[in-house]
């Protein structure tokens, strides 16, 4: 066991440290302010599939990523994609693609969580995003339904009720990914009769 | 300046905040066809001076988003607001040679796919509307015109040539399902509300 005398001059010691670090930190740190969390100056990534009409990849166009006032240009390379670290708390973003025409297709970003796939909430939100459900609001069942089976009729799969089945998800995620994808574009163009 | 690209509507995709090191999750958007609702106002079978023959068809479109907004009346057209969205009111016309649209069917009919293509039918007949899908931006087989409104046009239901015209590919023809919904354009076109 120490002595008194010892554990004292012990507190002493790291009492000592203790303010030299306090200091340091003071001087480090604006007045009033607090200490930043270095995890919070790391920045959020986005990465964005292109997609065309066919869910074919659109490849190698030249695109604009505006998030926060900050700009990024680039091109979609060879898969299509769109990929940058942007400001933490970045709440809107704008992305403009030139395709084939001289204007840009352009998106108004919202950038804000998912919900998984798996939940029917998340996979509606991936649908909207591919134009699929054309509104979020007042849709109503038979152009849910419409609209479900012009996603499937991309990929060959049976058409359904308004319910997002478990093919049509597998197809939703690969729609998704930075993979190409075979879907009916070699048809190109079909006079359709939907029964 | 392509007339008809600024004419998407807004469109809008929500992206997630990834993390900095996840390079594995992926966000998508995909670029979009116009869905139109088109007006058959002229449609015959003619031959070109090769005597190839071939479909001539003449639609009066305007854009499905915007007319599927309205209720079972379209008493309240007048009170959507189209703000900010170029009209996609548009005359298109196509010429397609019949030997094309044969050999789309053999395709078709190999893969077991849906080809209608008889122009027997009541939805493929003057005075009738159809659902189109038409993009200046993705190629097809079937090269259309498109005549866009007026540069700054916001009325989507004035369509008229404005001697503008732009290239376009039609992609997809089918009927307008549900039948109310037929019913509903029936009445925009006769003027009644």
């Amino acid at each position: 066991m120490s002595s008194p005398a010892s554990a004292l001059s012990n507190f002493r010691s790291l009492n000592a440290r203790a303010e030299q670090d306090d200091q340091k930190r003071e001087e480090a740190t604006p007045e009033g302010g607090v200490m930043p969390c270095p995890y919070a100056k790391r920045r959020i990534r986005i990465r964005i599939v292109v997609r065309d009409f066919y869910f074919s990849l659109v490849k190698n166009k030249r695109y604009e990523l505006t998030v926060e006032g900050e700009g990024f240009a680039g091109n979609t390379g060879d898969t299509g994609l769109v990929d940058h670290l942007v400001k933490r708390g970045a709440k809107t973003g704008e992305l403009k693609v030139w395709f084939e025409g001289a204007e840009p297709c352009v998106w108004e970003l919202t950038i804000d969580d998912i919900d998984p796939l798996a939940l029917d909430t998340g996979a509606e939100t991936r649908l909207r995003n591919l134009g699929i459900a054309w509104s979020a609001e007042g849709t109503e069942e038979t152009e849910t339904e419409a609209e479900l089976d012009t996603f499937r009729g991309a990929f060959r799969l049976p058409d359904g009720d308004a319910e997002i089945d478990a093919k049509t998800r597998e197809q939703l995620e690969s729609a998704y990914s930075t993979q190409p994808i075979e879907t009916v574009r070699k048809h190109y163009f079909v006079f359709e009769s939907r029964q | 300046m392509d007339e008809l690209n600024r004419g998407y509507g807004i469109l809008k995709a929500t992206v997630r905040p990834l993390e900095e090191g996840d390079g594995v999750n992926n966000d998508a958007v995909r670029i979009p066809g116009r869905r139109l609702y088109g007006y058959i106002d002229g449609m015959e079978m003619e031959e070109d001076s090769d005597e190839q023959r071939r479909l001539h068809l003449m639609l009066y479109c305007i854009d499905a988003d915007w007319f599927d907004q309205f209720k079972d009346n379209l008493s309240n057209m007048p009170a959507i607001d189209t703000t900010g969205r170029d009209s996609l009111a548009c005359m298109v016309e196509a010429i397609v040679r019949l030997d094309i649209l044969e050999s789309l069917k053999e395709f078709a009919e190999q893969d077991g796919e849906d080809f209608h293509l008889d122009f027997e039918a009541v939805h493929m007949s003057e005075g009738w509307w159809l659902e189109v899908w038409v993009s200046t931006d993705v190629q097809s087989v079937c090269p259309v015109t498109v005549f866009p409104p007026a540069e700054g046009s916001v009325d989507p239901a004035t369509i008229g040539n404005t001697g503008n015209e732009v290239a376009g590919w039609l992609h997809r023809v089918a009927r307008v399902r549900p039948p109310s919904r037929l019913a509903k354009l029936h009445r925009f076109s006769h003027g009644g509300l």
